[in-house]
């Protein structure tokens, strides 16, 4: 087997959990975009994950492509980001941008 | 022979070896699973699609598909008004790495899933020669590679080609629903990572799973129904375009 689940990521990553259900991820399970991660579950220590490039694991769902549902967020990255990593600007597990001082120091060093 | 302690001895860590072996051939157990009371079929709700791939990432890596094979692919489709027997369809690489970027060029443009129909008369099980390919209690069709030939009469009589030979094993391969995850209470590896929840296992059995809310409120549609293969996968929002 795989992939953990995401019952399983959710009985550790708590902080997580709570960050994800403040934004519209919160159905996004974790191994959409972290990958299978059971042999991390197995060996938390031993066996880390390796760190997302979201310039690419943002893309694969939000790249602008006629065929996708229209109410879907979609951006072509080269004109939105012009290459840049998505999390320059977006926290990947409360995507949307929140510019109020609050929320950007309770999410500051998060990425 | 006599068993004396003396050979008992000698026996015991010859067996425990041997265990180990004869574990390797039984089906992973799952104790508290009970056949009977599950009939397992999925819900692919076409207009949360958003052919990203992940789906069938995810399967090749949960079921050590080899590459250039595909247990489930994404096709897209884009059909003009006038053209809808004779949709374009493409699936690059099973979509396994999403689709490039299209021009908006009029029309239809939509993702369709696919992946094993998990038919309650299933052809292929009809024509395995061996009884190779079976349907479990639980409606799932199954292949167990240890009396499969590869003779290829389920390749030819899946109407979906849902089926290919494993070059590695030379045995037919397909979809098995992630029988091995769903059997430990947990989802298939397509719909765990599937972003938007266009797919979604569904145990057609239990009273309480959310597929009967979802079957009786909307309109769903399985393919190519005049087949009459009681498949279980369900599209939501099929168009008439899709084969």
């Amino acid at each position: 087997m795989a992939f953990a689940g995401h019952d399983t990521c959710e009985a550790c990553h708590t902080d997580v959990v709570d960050q994800k259900k403040q934004g519209k991820h919160v159905v996004v399970s974790c191994e959409a975009c972290h990958g299978a991660q059971a042999r991390h579950a197995d060996d938390p220590a031993s066996v880390k994950p390796a760190k997302l490039d979201t310039a690419v694991v943002c893309a694969r769902c939000h790249e602008a492509n006629s065929a996708k549902p229209k109410g879907f967020p979609q951006v072509a990255t080269a004109d939105h980001s012009g290459g840049l990593a998505c999390d320059t600007c977006h926290q990947p597990h409360r995507p949307r941008i929140d510019t109020s001082a609050e929320t950007k120091s309770a999410t500051e060093g998060k990425k | 022979m006599e068993i004396t302690r003396r050979r008992l001895l000698v026996l015991l860590p010859a067996a425990a070896v041997a265990w180990k072996f004869v574990l390797a051939g039984t089906p992973e157990a799952s104790p508290n699973y009970k056949l009977t009371e599950h009939w397992w079929g999925m819900l692919i709700d076409i207009p949360k699609c958003i052919g990203c791939g992940g789906c069938v990432r995810a399967c090749a890596e949960e079921n050590d598909v080899p590459e250039g094979y595909y247990r489930t692919w994404i096709e897209r489709y884009h059909v003009t008004d006038w053209k809808i027997e004779k949709p374009e369809v493409e699936s690059p690489n099973g979509g396994k790495q999403g689709f490039p970027l299209n021009q908006d060029s009029g029309g239809k443009n939509f993702f369709v899933p696919k992946l094993c129909n998990h038919c309650a008369e299933s052809p292929c099980t009809q024509v395995c020669p061996v009884g190779a390919t079976f349907v479990t209690p639980d409606g799932v069709v199954l292949v167990d590679k240890s009396y499969c030939l590869g003779c290829r009469y389920c390749v030819q009589a899946c109407p979906y080609g849902c089926r290919f030979i494993n070059p590695k094993t030379n045995t037919a391969e397909k979809c098995s629903l992630c029988y091995h995850r769903i059997t430990k209470g947990l989802t298939t590896a397509c719909c765990e990572v599937c972003p938007t929840g266009a797919r979604q296992l569904a145990d057609l059995k239990n009273p309480k799973d959310p597929i009967h809310e979802f079957l009786k409120t909307h309109t769903v549609q399985v393919l190519k129904p005049h087949m009459a293969t009681g498949a279980k996968v369900f599209y939501n929002g099929m168009d008439g375009s899709v084969r």
